[in-house]
């Protein structure tokens, strides 16, 4: 009786959750409607599948949306005033924002019409006229880029599953664990100017510097509380002050402007066959998959690794085997931690570093590791691959609004159905 | 033993699965695997009704696995079960297999827990006061109208004040359950379970953790359920105490049952000494 | 040199802003909610994160059935809706995820309050819902003309005018708004308390401690787990709708986790699974934030604070930081908050 009880539940949520992406109107938007709008384009040619960003004179985010296939982009706004207009990209190859011309236009609604905003771009002078790409060839790149997002919500997430698989705590503070990745990362290039081909070692010292919260974390907070024998729920509530004072901080000595790595600004697209991502992505996606490989070999190969996966599995077996439990934890707070700033660093170098960075992917990241399996490390990078897939994909369809729905939804459909996940082992039931 | 018991028990074949006179459970085929191993694997067993039977046998043997399944606290990947509350009475009879926990409980086969779950932060009378069933007072329709439930709370009142003087914990009534001994709780927690006056009461290992003073009067309160028609089900380890109260025994071992009868049916099988080979109780089953 | 600090601090307005929104709107619609949660939390042990879902449920589901005019227009058939969505919401968690663990079941409860706030948020509802707007639309909110409007004024038996002295002084909308409110949190935690003191509340006690237990004694436990949820889920929509009638109109940014979290930590700091707990957590809560709020503005703005420390419009980020740093250190040092038993403040795993 219960399990179909789950599945008729599951059912209704799936459904609801397909009525709302099911285009309830042709045309979402009625005609007196305050919107900004533009075309993107080169000469003649226009270019679909861009991203446009509007925000309001507080740095809020009013909507995105990514430009159809006639190149036109519309997105209400609530009423007169100031607003920020931003492209995102990508460009294909060979188109460019003007020399002189900004990705960024400012402008002043002042009356009840819609306004329009352009932007200039350049292509190559001898370039032919451009083609509109086959949409089987855009769905491939949108897939593609479901995958490097996939790729980043893995690497932020094995943190959060492994200190959860060592010790019991479902960390919330996760997430801003890796803005704070990104937003040293920030502080980091420009302090010390290592822009262009040094910037890998901006992103190495972050990572330094994300593992040294997390040892700090653990040692100054998590590893006392836990020898006090603080329950697993008690400390989960900690761990939400605890980012609620993160991220404000970020608020308050960062700023509440969103921005970019100056190494990295608008790029134009590089082609590798039908694929076209701007170089920075290519770099990203490297990066990461080295780098998720390289975790696995350390969980499979090394004694640290060994220990881990013992620790996580059974941590009382794991000290009769002679484990030092606690140096373990460490360890794993260490890595989950430089992981999270690495995955924070990706995230805002293909989109922005910005304060609420974290609270935007917390939940994403919860999706990944519930799907996956809360305690293992590849459960993470299978959630969190099959979760940034699944939602960046979904935007080929959906609202750019509601690609967190999918991910959300599935999150809810795995607690109900299979609460382990995918790789998980034990139950969860209580 | 008393003797209608013993005559009851007298024509009752000693051997595992036997067929009871009169019986009050009856388990069929109940099968309980955990990975590849088989926790719990019952052809047949019938309980008779009226008496003390208890449950023993080696550590991992399937005792409390068993006693799970049968109060719904544990799903069996088979198998079958039936409560048979009166006595001689084809209607009375209910397949408890698939039924959940509080479902059993209410048709009067109560149990308690191997570690005592006597509520700590609520005091004795109120853990009392629990116990009882078919409260009005507990329907949310009711809560709200003290009218209604005010009369059937001193009803239940002088009752559970009466099972707490039996049971000699009357001075604790008022004090949070968390400071009683642990001796205490687990006369705390019988007292409770009898509250909703059960057909059946399942015990797991009331003797545990007990200091011997209590022990003596603890095996005193189940041999008077036993008098007052209660029929009492209880794993144990202490060979004594089970000797000594036990109507009927059944013997467990690696999920089976290997061996059913009176004390000293059990005590000279064979089987039984094999499955106990080496530890100390095979000592003390020679000596009975 | 503390001296100088005093000279320079205008004490009557720090203690007057303090105490006039720990007694206002504010204050009762977070006790309100919090009266809801503790029956969630405190008393029955469930870890609802998503609070803000049955706030969300109720101010969205009154306003929105009054703007559409549905069931005639009437603003208490609107105010049914919500409660009546909030019902919905509730065994919408409830039915799926009560049997799940205690950490499981809080992050499917805040998953669950993020897909109501994200659909509501969506370009696609913008009709029904206002989409990232709200309602009502902008215009009429220009035209200052809103749903509250009904309560606020057509049916407010308060003269128009200002009441009181001081800092606290009230117009006659704002004030009848507290009188629901307050008078509501009355009525919610007398409802509490005598379903507490009941049978009913005994099994509710016995199933945050140790559910096993319950059901050995024949309660169900599912059921009662559920109705908790109920109960507890429309005492917080009523929390949304005052809300609603206090600000005038519903946007999905009221109704993020972080308005939970408020919630969480006004229960912590009052006392969970104590009657008076989330009215003196609330008040309490508010006055310590409004309190620090401005006497660091005043700090900052007569220089005291140098602006690489602190600028006036950091301000308003303290107070979230106040509220990160109050649940952790509650939790850690006083979980039994100001008027909360001890014992019943230890957190199991359910």
């Amino acid at each position: 009786m219960g399990k179909r009880l789950k599945l008729v539940s599951s059912f209704i949520f799936l459904v609801l959750g397909l009525l709302l992406c099911l285009p309830i109107a042709a045309n979402a938007q009625s005609d007196n409607e305050l919107t900004i709008r533009g075309t993107v384009r080169v000469g003649r040619d226009v270019i679909p599948d861009v991203q446009i960003l509007v925000t309001d004179a507080q740095n809020t985010e009013i909507g995105t949306v990514a430009t159809g296939e006639d190149g036109k982009w519309e997105i209400p706004i609530p009423g007169l005033g100031e607003y920020t207009v931003t492209l995102l990209g990508p460009l294909p190859t060979g188109v460019s924002v003007k020399e002189g011309a900004t990705s960024q236009v400012v402008v002043n609604v002042e009356e009840y019409r819609s306004k329009a905003v352009g932007f200039q771009l350049t292509g190559e002078d001898n370039k032919p006229i451009l083609e509109i790409r086959p949409t089987w060839e855009r769905l491939l790149n949108r897939m593609v880029s479901g995958l490097k997002v996939g790729l980043l919500v893995a690497l932020a997430s094995i943190g959060l599953s492994l200190i959860f698989g060592v010790t019991g705590l479902v960390n919330f503070a996760h997430s801003e664990m890796v803005a704070f990745g990104a937003v040293i990362a920030l502080v980091l290039e420009s302090t010390t100017g290592l822009t262009g081909a040094l910037f890998p070692i901006v992103i190495l010292l972050s990572v330094i510097a994300g593992g040294g919260l997390g040892y700090g974390l653990e040692k100054g907070i998590f590893g006392p509380l836990r020898r006090r024998k603080m329950t697993n729920i008690s400390l989960m509530v900690v761990s939400i002050g605890l980012a609620f004072l993160m991220r404000y901080m970020i608020l308050i000595y960062h700023g509440a402007e969103p921005e970019t790595f100056e190494s990295f600004r608008i790029q134009s697209g590089v082609s590798l066959g039908p694929i076209e991502l701007p170089a920075k992505d290519y770099f990203i996606i490297a990066i990461s998959f080295t780098t998720l490989l390289l975790v696995g070999i350390l969980l499979q190969k090394t004694k640290l690794g060994t220990s881990m996966r013992a620790v996580s599995d059974n941590p009382a077996l794991a000290e009769s085997s002679g484990i030092d439990v606690n140096r373990t934890i460490m360890w794993v707070w260490i890595l989950g931690s430089a992981l999270a700033s690495l995955g924070g660093t990706m995230i805002g170098l293909t989109q922005v570093v910005e304060w609420q960075m974290g609270e935007k992917i917390l939940l994403l990241i919860f999706a990944a590791v519930t799907l996956g399996g809360l305690g293992t490390a590849f459960g993470a990078m299978v959630g969190g691959l099959a979760i940034g897939f699944a939602s960046e994909t979904s935007t080929f369809w959906l609202d750019n609004d509601l690609k967190f729905l999918i991910a959300l939804a599935v999150m809810i459909v795995i607690l109900l159905v299979r609460p382990r996940g995918i790789l998980g082992v034990r139950e969860r039931l209580g | 033993m008393s003797d209608n018991k013993s005559s009851e028990l007298e024509n009752v074949e000693p051997t595992p699965g036997s067929a009871k006179l009169d019986p009050i459970l009856k388990i069929d085929n109940v099968v309980r695997s955990f990975g590849g191993l088989r926790a719990v694997d019952i052809d047949h067993l019938e309980v008779q009704r009226g008496i003390i039977t208890a449950f023993i046998g080696p550590n991992g043997a399937g005792k409390t696995t068993l006693f799970n399944l049968i109060t719904g606290f544990d799903k069996p990947d088979s198998g079958q079960w039936t409560f048979h509350q009166l006595a001689q009475a084809e209607s009375w009879t209910t397949d408890l297999s698939g039924l959940r926990p509080h479902q059993i409980a209410n048709k009067g086969m109560v149990r308690t827990f191997q570690l005592t779950k006597s509520l700590a932060k609520m005091t004795v009378i109120d853990n009392m006061l629990l116990g009882a069933a078919e409260q009005k007072g507990e329907s949310l329709r009711n809560a709200l109208l003290p009218s209604r439930w005010r009369q059937q709370e001193k009803t239940i009142l002088e009752k559970a004040e009466g099972l707490l003087e039996r049971f000699k914990l009357s001075h604790m009534r008022d004090e949070y359950a968390a400071t009683l001994s642990g001796g205490q709780r687990k006369l705390l927690e019988m007292a409770r379970a009898l509250m909703s006056e059960p057909k059946l009461i399942l015990l797991d290992e009331p003797m545990a953790g007990v200091n011997p003073v209590l022990v003596e009067s603890l095996l005193v309160h189940i041999e008077n359920l036993r008098d007052e028609g209660v029929s009492v089900l209880f794993i144990e380890h202490d060979m004594d105490a089970i000797m000594g109260i036990s109507d009927w025994i059944v013997v467990l071992a690696e999920g089976q049952v290997i061996a059913e009868g009176t004390p000293s049916d059990v005590s000279k099988n064979p089987a039984v000494i094999d499955a106990y080979l080496g530890s100390a109780i095979a000592e003390e089953l020679k000596d009975v | 040199m503390l001296m100088n600090l005093f000279a320079e601090i205008d004490v009557s307005k720090l203690f007057g802003l303090a105490l006039r929104t720990s007694i206002g709107v504010q204050a009762a619609t977070f006790a309100l909610a919090a009266v809801g949660l503790n029956l969630h939390y405190g008393y029955t042990g469930l870890l609802n994160f998503g609070v803000v879902a049955f706030m969300a449920a109720g101010a969205y589901g009154m306003a929105i059935f009054f703007t559409q005019g549905w069931l005639g227009g009437s603003i208490l058939l609107a105010i049914a809706s919500g409660l009546a969505f909030a019902v919905i919401i509730a065994l919408s968690i409830g039915l799926p995820s009560l049997r799940l663990r205690a950490d499981y079941l809080a992050l499917t409860t805040i998953a669950i309050a993020e897909v109501l706030r994200i659909s509501f948020r969506s370009q696609r509802l913008l009709d029904l819902t206002g989409g990232p707007f709200g309602l009502p639309s902008i215009e009429d909110r220009n035209a200052n003309v809103s749903f509250a409007d009904v309560i606020t004024v057509d049916w407010n038996p308060i003269g128009k005018g200002n009441y009181g002295a001081w800092f606290l002084e009230f117009d006659e909308k704002t004030l009848w708004v507290m009188i629901i409110g307050w008078s509501l949190v009355s009525l919610a935690s007398l409802l509490i308390w005598g379903l507490m003191r009941s049978p009913w509340g005994r099994v509710i006690k016995a199933i945050r401690e140790d559910e096993d237990a319950a059901r050995a004694l024949g309660k169900n436990v599912f059921s009662y787990k559920l109705q908790s949820l109920i109960i507890g889920g429309v005492i917080a929509s009523l929390a949304g709708i005052v809300r609603a009638f206090d600000m005038g109109f519903v946007e999905t940014q009221q109704f993020r986790p972080q308005t939970t979290f408020f919630i969480w930590t006004v229960l912590i700091l009052g006392g969970a699974a104590s009657i008076w707990g989330p009215i003196i957590g609330s008040m309490t809560f508010w006055f310590v934030i409004i309190f620090s709020e401005e006497l660091l503005r005043q700090m900052v703005d007569s220089g005291w604070i140098p602006e690489a420390i602190l600028q006036s419009n950091d301000i308003a980020s303290v107070r979230m930081i106040l509220m990160g740093i109050m649940l952790a250190t509650l939790m850690i040092w006083r979980p039994q908050g100001l008027v909360g038993k001890k014992e019943e403040a230890q957190i199991d795993v359910r």
